[in-house]
């Protein structure tokens, strides 16, 4: 598989509070990567360091090839689009000033595309309203409008739907979309409403305390996340052949876990496993409904306590 | 670095705060050539030269101080530095394109001072005549210089404390640094190593301007002047690189 970046150990301290401690993790190309944890996990600060808004104290990372502390560094970057935390805008100028100085930032001579990207957040409307009376999920949009100056392939975006509206939040859903379907972009979004994550993400990474605890593909996730029931047995090979005899597939109709564990999928008649697996001469040790959603699974994870 | 210079100089030159600055700037100049002119001040060479250096030593550092802050520091408010940064533009171009920018608008604003004083004696009929043209040219490119070492100072300031509280370190440090210099002054008055020190700071140069002397050796005046900038600028840009932005 083909990465856009690949972080390696990340570290960054501030004073005594570390808020990444070793972070690794892999972008695939094409995906986009659900960058989940929560408030003070470490999050924006790993985005900041790959924007190169920080520095980190000890490990690296490497962005379409190029590593961090390498010269070329910068040349990747110009392969980036970012919004980190608050849209970067200036509130004195119209959507269509904003875009254009960024345009000039970038070094684009013309302002041609303008209008197509005013268009393609929705904006093209707006006319002399200046950046400061727009409504958030307004500034939002306008914020990933210049982070597309660029003609980027790699999308960061920091709580793209904080304090957005269910309208904004599905604008700019659709938008994220859009942009990955149709123009083939990465995007790395972080945030902790995993609901709406689930609702875009091709891959997570769970983050706490500044390290990557898992990194699953959306399918994966589902599957972890399935509707089903577990069982414990003393002999998994008799439970087997129990359920083909009883007519369900491996991987699609249940799935055996290293740990011993068997999860039976869709909503199977208990009395009839327990026949069926005492014809195998298999003991059914527990019986347990398993039924987990994205924040339950989040929690399993890295714990329900509370981290400040 | 080209790219940002042309984007920075354009945000600046359309910006509304540079506008009022200079705006501000002439007219109080112009209040301050009539104040002259009312009292009539005839104990330096004439009014208008005294008016001309009083002003330029006093408030312009001041006024470019406050409006470099606020533009440079509407950057890291708005948030964009964070589009240059992410860019790929490097932290040094960054900070080179806001300090030319900068280094102009303190042009700018002499040009603004120099056309304001002339406008001013036609319009209170100040007389020009004594007007020692020579060492008025010497003392405003000396000026100039003194100001420009000073916007070093005062884009390092911006670069460093991040937003609008930088406004506030530039004003307390040109503040401190006048008032520094006048105590001292009656103090060390004879001492050569206070008319050294005196050389690097525009706001010890105050006196000779208002009272219109010529600075003995001005290109040492300059010269030191504009070393602490280049100082101030290598500072600036080596912790510029190692800051954590937001």
């Amino acid at each position: 598989m083909e990465y856009v970046l690949k972080t390696n150990g990340l570290c960054k301290q501030y004073k005594s509070f570390k808020a990444l401690n070793g972070l690794t993790m892999n972008v695939p190309r094409g995906s986009i990567y659900g960058f989940v944890g929560r408030n003070g996990a470490g999050k924006t600060t790993l985005i900041r360091i790959i924007c190169g808004l920080q520095l980190a104290t000890r490990g690296s990372f490497e962005l379409y090839g190029q590593q961090s502390f390498g010269g070329k560094i910068n040349t990747a970057r110009r392969r980036v689009g970012a919004v980190v935390e608050t849209p970067s805008i200036f509130p004195d100028m119209t959507a269509q000033e904003n875009l254009k100085h960024q345009f000039r930032v970038i070094g684009v001579p013309s302002f041609d595309k303008v209008g197509e990207l005013l268009e393609l957040v929705g904006l093209a409307d707006t006319g002399k309203k200046k950046a400061k009376n727009f409504s958030l999920g307004m500034r939002q949009r306008l914020g990933i409008a210049i982070a597309l100056c660029g003609d980027p392939d790699f999308l960061i975006l920091d709580e793209p739907i904080n304090g957005l509206d269910p309208q904004g939040i599905i604008e700019v859903r659709e938008l994220i979309l859009k942009l990955n379907r149709e123009k083939n972009i990465t995007v790395l979004i972080s945030s902790h409403i995993l609901d709406e994550l689930s609702k875009l993400a091709t891959h997570y990474g769970f983050i706490d305390k500044g390290t990557l605890v898992r990194e699953m593909s959306a399918q994966e996730l589902n599957d972890a996340c399935k509707k089903c029931v577990a069982l414990t047995v003393s002999d998994t090979a008799g439970a087997v052949r129990a359920l083909e005899a009883l007519g369900y597939a491996a991987d699609v109709g249940y799935k055996i876990f290293e740990d011993g564990r068997i999860d039976v999928y869709a909503q199977p008649n208990i009395t009839q496993l327990v026949h069926a697996f005492d014809k195998q001469g298999c003991e059914l040790v527990t019986v347990r409904e398993h039924d987990e959603t994205l924040e339950g699974f989040f929690i399993s994870l890295v714990g329900g306590e509370q981290h400040d | 670095m080209i790219k940002l210079l042309r984007a920075d100089m354009i945000r600046m030159f359309r910006s509304r705060i540079l506008h009022l600055m200079m705006l501000l700037f002439a007219g109080l100049f112009f209040l301050e050539s009539a104040i002259a002119t009312v009292d009539n001040v005839q104990e330096v060479e004439n009014a208008f030269s005294s008016v001309i250096f009083g002003m330029g030593s006093v408030l312009l550092p001041m006024f470019v101080s406050i409006g470099i802050c606020l533009i440079i520091g509407g950057e890291f408010t708005s948030g964009g530095i964070r589009n240059k940064i992410t860019v790929g533009h490097k932290r040094e171009s960054i900070y080179g394109s806001w300090l030319i920018c900068s280094l102009v608008i303190t042009l700018a604003m002499t040009v603004v001072l120099v056309i304001a004083s002339f406008a001013s004696a036609l319009v209170f009929g100040i007389d020009m005549s004594d007007t020692n043209a020579k060492a008025t040219v010497i003392n405003l490119l000396v000026m100039l210089v003194c100001d420009m070492g000073f916007t070093a100072i005062i884009v390092m300031f911006a670069a460093l404390f991040t937003g609008v509280k930088s406004v506030a370190v530039a004003f307390i440090y040109n503040e401190t640094t006048m008032m520094i210099f006048a105590m001292l002054g009656e103090v060390y008055k004879n001492s050569e190593v206070y008319k050294l020190v005196c050389r690097f700071f525009i706001q010890s140069q105050t006196k000779f301007y208002t009272t219109f002397q010529m600075t003995d050796t001005p290109w040492l005046t300059a010269l030191c002047s504009a070393s602490l900038g280049v100082v101030a600028t290598i500072a600036g840009i080596v912790s510029f690189r190692r800051k954590d932005l937001k």
